[in-house]
């Protein structure tokens, strides 16, 4: 009942014309770079941060998620018909995605796509719904130790979801840790790395980094290889699949939208890992698995459904713990720091408004996905024709507009090339950069955690481990980590990555 | 070299973290340590540095001995151009304004592509510098400098 009468709120939020409005833009701008490859949410939503300032806090927000569950509808369409992974999360539709439109199915492909994610949509919102709350009260109960063991745990579970090598997964996120670390110290006020830079004080913008490598590296990379592209399917042919194809496609979406939600809400989850899994599960328990990458229904069905899930089912442990478990999450927290909204468990009973507004966007949100990606899905296609020669100069343009603009720094702007460097370094040397960015983010808070647990402990390190529940995050984390060193998981784990 | 290493990607990512590591700890050798009950500034930079620098040089050990990719081509040209096209970015903008500045960034980065003729540079530039003149300045109405400072109506 409560529940209820919570989404009721939620829904008198959602529905006034002004947040209505920012929820098309922000699913319709979604599904745009969700469409077009080589830029991500997570450019995007830096480069409209700036803008942000301006809005009232709930309708940017709303705008901010529709444009990540916006880009997962988005992926799919590319994924489809060019062959490209439009997204990330959307590598794997391309298998059968693909393979079906070489068949003349473009067009069943794209509507199991966006059936599938507006039934993983809905559910999903209602996760959200019924899950947050109960957590945000657990988490209340947390002290710093608890906090320090939560984040210990998200970071190793970060690395055991990257792709490749554990060491260098592990390298990253104590790198990102470090550099999470430049700026003055928060409880003593000295200055650490700053090299006797003023603009650095304040540490590396969040922003700055992730724009430098989401965004600058990215393109650097793309530019090497030729940016040909033939789409593939002018004509998508009947859209409705048949009757046979629908059947299958059911129980793939049901899969596939518990798959990604449950991923989507590990620390170091997310909308990429959800795609995988559930692709892994389809093929695992299908009666004949020699249909996978020759155009199955189901390989497109289930990795739709749990991306859109999971980009979800992540906004979770965001908005009760205050702690981001992907890039686009760490977003989300400097979004809301900028209005002034502290992220964590305070935020459902202090904002309701805005707490169930938000949730109850996503379900108005991905009904206007499904209006965009069905009967509008021309307009995307034409799109694919842009070439991305005149793509990256704009999205050059913009980032740097934005980089700027957010604290009006032109130091920022050569922070940022600098990491656009070290992100096409990163993509070369095959190091996953998305864990970086978490534990850039995490960093100092685990510092002032961890400081604040041996203080309240007398300096007794035994603290993690004599508190029941920061013991048993602890333990997980240990176990977790241990699990993915043990060379028989290892194997394992590569291949599920090979697949792709 | 390359018979020693046989995973290059993994030992330059290693050689980045060790790197970084040793450089974290020489920097901070001068930050104040504390004692566990009252840390000081370069107690947890110091626990980071050592922790990265210990993976660092296990990375490397591991490229020695495991399988890997062969090394990747890098190619300059995108790097130099586009990264030169962001810095000239920062360079001009505080002198000689968003218009100057937009234009600039564009045709520089134009060029990071290979077969890019002139008068296309020079039009996407246009179109581009154009765009940006009406998102942030028209749109936003963000407080940028335009023009060059001289002929600043305001």
């Amino acid at each position: 009942m409560d529940l209820l009468s919570h989404l009721a709120l939620g829904m008198q939020v959602a529905l006034t014309g002004e947040n209505l409005l920012y929820c098309f833009g922000g699913v319709a701008l979604g599904t745009l770079i969700g469409v077009l490859p080589g830029i991500g949410p997570v450019a995007t939503i830096s480069m409209l941060l700036p803008i942000t300032f301006k809005l009232e806090p709930t309708s940017s927000l709303i705008m901010l998620a529709g444009i990540y569950y916006g880009a997962q509808y988005g992926g799919s369409t590319t994924a489809i018909l060019v062959n490209l992974p439009g997204e990330a999360s959307s590598m794997v539709t391309c298998i059968d995605g693909y393979a079906m439109a070489r068949q003349g199915r473009a067009g069943h492909a794209l509507a199991v796509a966006a059936i599938g994610s507006f039934v993983a949509g809905c559910v999903a919102t209602l996760v959200l719904a019924a899950f947050a709350p109960p957590l945000s009260e657990l988490a209340l109960k947390f002290g710093a130790p608890e906090y320090f063991a939560l984040m210990v745990l998200g970071l190793v579970a970060a690395v055991v979801l990257a792709q490749g090598s554990v060491l260098k997964a592990l390298g990253m996120i104590v790198l990102g840790i470090l550099l999470g670390l430049v700026g003055m110290d928060t409880t003593t006020g000295d200055q650490r790395y700053t090299f006797g830079l003023s603009e650095l004080s304040d540490g590396l913008g969040f922003v700055v980094v992730a724009m430098g490598i989401f965004g600058f590296g990215p393109i650097i990379a793309n530019l090497e290889t030729d940016g040909s592209r033939e789409l593939l399917a002018r004509s998508i042919g009947r859209i409705w699949p048949p009757r046979e194809d629908m059947r299958r496609a059911w129980g793939a979406i049901a899969r596939g939208t518990g798959v990604g939600s449950l991923l989507g809400i590990l620390p170091g989850g997310g909308a990429v890992l959800g795609s995988f899994a559930s692709y892994m599960l389809e093929k695992r328990i299908a009666r004949d698995p020699s249909r996978f990458g020759k155009g199955a229904i189901e390989g497109v069905a289930g990795p739709e459904s749990a991306n859109n899930a999971a980009a979800q089912t992540s906004f979770i442990p965001m908005l009760t713990l205050g702690l981001p478990t992907n890039p686009v999450m760490a977003l989300m927290v400097g979004a809301m720091i900028i209005q002034g909204i502290q992220p964590g468990p305070m935020v459902i009973s202090e904002q309701p408004a805005l707490f169930w507004g938000m949730i109850a966007s996503m379900w108005i949100g991905n009904l206007f996905l499904v209006v965009l990606n069905l009967p509008l899905i021309g307009i995307w296609v034409r799109l694919l024709s842009v070439n991305y020669r005149y793509l990256y100069p704009a999205i050059l343009m913009f980032c740097c507009v934005g980089i700027y603009s957010l604290q009006t720094s032109v130091m920022d702007v050569f922070i940022a090339a600098g990491f656009g460097f070290l992100g096409y370094v990163f993509i070369k040397l095959r190091c996953e950069p998305a864990p970086l960015l978490i534990a850039f983010v995490l960093g100092p808070m685990m510092e002032d955690n961890f400081r604040r647990a041996l203080t309240i402990a007398k300096g007794n390190p035994a603290v993690f481990v004599t508190r029941p529940i920061s013991a048993s995050i602890l333990a997980m984390a240990a176990i977790l980590l241990l699990i993915v060193i043990a060379p028989s998981v290892r194997r394992r784990r590569e291949e599920i990555f090979k697949e792709g | 070299m390359g018979r020693i290493v046989r995973a290059p990607g993994d030992f330059w990512a290693g050689a980045i973290f060790a790197g970084a590591g040793i450089a974290a700890l020489l920097l901070g050798r001068s930050y104040r340590l504390g004692t566990l009950l009252s840390m000081g500034p370069g107690y947890f930079p110091r626990m980071v540095g050592i922790l990265l620098t210990i993976l660092g040089v296990a990375t490397i050990g591991a490229s020695l001995r495991g399988r890997g990719e062969p090394s990747e081509v890098w190619r300059w040209r995108p790097i130099v151009l586009i990264l030169a096209s962001v810095l000239l970015f920062g360079w001009t903008l505080e002198r000689f304004g968003l218009v100057v500045a937009s234009a600039l960034l564009v045709l520089v980065a134009c060029f990071a592509e290979r077969e890019r003729r002139v008068w296309e540079a020079i039009a996407v530039a246009t179109a581009l510098t154009f765009i940006a003149w009406l998102v942030f300045v028209k749109g936003l109405e963000m407080p940028l400098l335009v023009w060059p400072a001289i002929t600043r109506a305001d």
